[in-house]
């Protein structure tokens, strides 16, 4: 499966819904507003007309499965999903998505000996206690492959 | 490459048993009749029985599973990553696009024409600048906040 297709799976049933709506109500919109409003409109071709009336709902359409996506992804990711929803809806522009595709967390991993999910960088695992990547030997934080040192301590690794 | 000198860039993997039957039956041939890739073998064969005595180290519980969540997880964090930058570089463009649809709309419903303080809002000049310095305001605002709290909780971990 493509990796569009496993993210557009994220998309919640209720946000689908809402975005559903959200056209509609464009579409219904458009149907009535301008044709009622500006009398030459009304002499447009029906493939014009059609196109006023579905055109401008597409991006709230696609703005609204947004939203849904930020909100489920952030949920997966372990970050506080109702404050990037709020960011993602009151942002204008769809900049608070920009942002949150900018500033998310890596995805949770399931640490190796008890299958929890537990966030990047962690040196052991929260709920078993095993070890998830080498730790410093005096302060236990999480050091990376190829460190002489500990970037928190400054304790030698490879003395340990 | 002559044979004797492809035959000496194999003593040490037929020391290693890394040779296939075929490998083994020419090097076997040729160590027969040449004293000095006899000799090399000998060598070859001397050190990898050392080796095998050697203590062998204690391997960690779950190293394996550790390395195999380990490289899993390396690979979907770099495919996150491409991701990220091909949904950043679409939504940017998406972002023209609803500030456009907005203009559209907005200026379908007000009829052409929204005046606040004898400016009207609606030309396409005006509406791009207000909500070009409104957007990147707000926008630049939360990003610093967002910034700031991601800071502290990585200076946290």
């Amino acid at each position: 499966m493509s990796r569009f297709r496993q993210e557009m799976q994220l998309i919640p049933r209720p946000a689908w819904l809402i975005a559903g709506l959200v056209w509609l109500g464009f579409f219904l919109l458009m149907m009535l507003v301008p044709f009622q409003q500006d009398p030459g409109v009304r002499n447009w071709p029906l493939a014009g007309k059609l196109a006023i009336a579905v055109l401008p709902g597409i991006p709230m359409f696609v703005l609204a499965l947004l939203i849904g996506y930020v909100h489920s992804d952030a949920k997966r990711r372990g970050m506080r999903y109702v404050m990037w929803t709020l960011l993602a809806i009151f942002i204008p522009n769809a900049i608070g998505i920009i942002l949150y595709f900018i500033l998310r967390d890596p995805l949770l991993e399931p640490c190796p000996q008890c299958g929890a999910l537990v966030r990047h960088g962690y040196a052991f695992c929260p709920k078993c206690g095993g070890a998830l990547a080498h730790a410093c030997p005096q302060c236990k934080r999480a050091v990376e492959p190829g460190w002489s040192h500990c970037a928190n301590c400054g304790t030698p690794i490879t003395a340990a | 490459m002559s044979e004797h000198e492809s035959m000496l860039k194999m003593l040490a993997l037929a020391a290693a048993g890394a040779l296939d039957e075929q490998e083994q039956r020419r090097l076997d041939q040729h160590a027969a009749e040449c004293p000095l890739c006899r000799r090399e073998l000998e060598i070859w064969g001397a050190y990898s029985e050392g080796l095998g005595q050697l203590p062998q180290p204690a391997i960690p519980s779950h190293l394996m599973e550790r390395t195999r969540a380990r490289i899993l997880q390396e690979r979907a964090a770099a495919a996150d990553r491409r991701w990220n930058d091909l949904m950043v570089a679409a939504l940017a463009l998406f972002a023209w696009t609803v500030g456009l649809s907005f203009w559209f709309l907005l200026r379908v419903f007000s009829g052409g024409a929204l005046i606040v303080m004898g400016t009207n809002l609606i030309q396409l000049g005006t509406w791009s600048a207000i909500s070009t310095v409104l957007v990147w305001l707000t926008a630049a605002a939360a990003a610093l906040a967002l910034g700031k709290r991601r800071r502290e909780l990585r200076r946290a971990l």
